[in-house]
């Protein structure tokens, strides 16, 4: 049971089934029998704001700028003002320890030529400026990263459920991975 | 496989309210500038030499009869040469583009991510696409036709020394209505089958690199011969 405010990390059996269960969250797949609930209710995926994934890569759309990356779902679904993002994204950079100088520079590149802890930087943030109920994140994420990077994002997604009412993050791994919350095993 | 084609065209016409979301009316105008203002060069070189060929063999079949010249130059340029023209050339620089980007995309997983914000692909990369190259599509043709006409009327007034004021009253007089119409509507149907076609081989299921030069040139081929087929249809059935 997953409850808003906290972070939880699922460990299941193989690669396939945590595509699975991430397939199954966004509503990509129905469930065989049996609904899934978040917190309480009945899951929408397709409600915008309902569930948001962060990809092991960030997901980028390699023809955008990273801006554009991090606000396209929101500006898509219409669902904040551009001062209002602007406003969330610098938060969350100060918070992710990026220098200001760098700010404008990152956020002008295109995605295709992103350093890869940049792309899941980026994926990172569309996550908390999407800031969603259910918070999925594929544990790619903190694969393969630099110690300083993994410390800050573990440190900014703890202050991002914390201050969030109704936000929860699940990282779902298929290999053991060191991170500090609590793992649920699914064979 | 047509149907699949007719499908995704009813899809992306259904899902035309989507313009109103401002990130698809991005996509349009970068497709609008890229299908349409970059063109501008080639289409008018082709118009102007076009222009000149025509003319040229018109001018050297029926002499100084001025009417003809015009009649002819009525039928091969505004009825034919200017839609089908543009719409090779739009296919040379646009068609083949879609369909790599799209592949890339789908290749990269960037289409399942787009999926994964529940951002429709068809409503954000395919949608603009096909309403950006109608647009370009018709606005290129006519800008072709304005070209290739005007060469044809100074390469007359050259080599035939009939006046330019002459010929442009006489070219107004003959054309009709119907011919300015099947033009547009031939540019608009090319405009959207392109695109569709395009679009169909891009979003096809890949899984590798090495299959998308094999859909950009399946787009290509293909948007060639719905282009003629298209052509074929609406000429039969217009004149």
């Amino acid at each position: 049971m997953l409850q808003a405010g906290e972070i939880r990390v699922l460990k299941v059996a193989s690669e396939e089934a945590k595509t699975t269960v991430i397939d199954l969250a966004l509503g990509e797949l129905l469930p065989s029998k049996g609904e899934i609930l978040l917190q309480g209710q009945t899951l929408d995926a397709h409600k915008p704001g309902s569930v948001g994934l962060i990809p092991a890569m960030g997901g980028l759309i390699s023809n955008l700028k990273t801006w554009e990356n991090i606000t396209l779902p929101l500006w898509y679904h219409g669902s904040r003002q551009p001062q209002s993002a602007e406003e969330v994204v610098s938060r969350w950079l100060l918070e992710l320890k990026i220098d200001k100088q760098e700010w404008e520079g990152f956020m002008a590149k295109p995605a295709a030529r992103l350093k890869p802890w940049e792309r899941k930087m980026a994926g990172l943030l569309r996550g908390l400026l999407l800031a969603p109920r259910l918070l999925l994140i594929d544990a790619g994420l903190f694969e393969e990263s630099e110690a300083a990077h993994t410390e800050s994002w573990i440190s900014t997604l703890e202050k991002f459920v914390s201050e969030s009412a109704h936000s929860a993050v699940l990282v779902v791994t298929s290999m053991p991975i060191l991170l500090p919350w609590e793992t649920i095993e699914r064979s | 496989m047509i149907v699949a084609h007719f499908n995704l065209a009813w899809e992306v016409l259904s899902r035309t309210p989507a313009l109103a979301r401002w990130p698809v009316r991005q996509v349009m105008l970068k497709q609008l500038y890229f299908t349409g203002t970059e063109s501008i060069v080639t289409i008018s070189l082709v118009g102007f030499l076009v222009g000149l060929i025509v003319i040229t063999q018109i001018n050297n079949l029926v002499g100084r009869n001025e009417v003809m010249t015009l009649q002819i130059m009525i039928w091969t340029i505004v009825r034919e040469l200017g839609p089908l023209l543009t719409a090779i050339v739009i296919i040379g620089r646009s068609s083949s583009a879609f369909a790599s980007e799209l592949s890339s995309m789908q290749v990269n997983a960037e289409i399942k991510s787009l999926r994964r914000m529940a951002i429709s692909p068809i409503s954000y990369l395919v949608l603009p696409r096909v309403y950006a190259m109608i647009l370009a599509s018709i606005t290129l043709t006519f800008y072709f036709q304005v070209v290739a006409i005007s060469t044809g009327w100074i390469v007359t007034k050259m080599r035939m020394d009939i006046s330019l004021s002459s010929q442009i009253i006489n070219f107004f007089e003959i054309i009709s209505f119907n011919e300015i119409a099947a033009s547009l509507l031939k540019s608009a149907v090319f405009g959207m089958l392109v695109s569709v076609v395009s679009c169909y081989h891009g979003l096809r299921r890949k899984s590798a690199m090495t299959e998308v030069p094999q859909a950009v040139s399946q787009a290509v081929i293909r948007s060639l011969l719905a282009v003629f087929v298209g052509d074929g249809i609406i000429t039969v059935l217009v004149f």
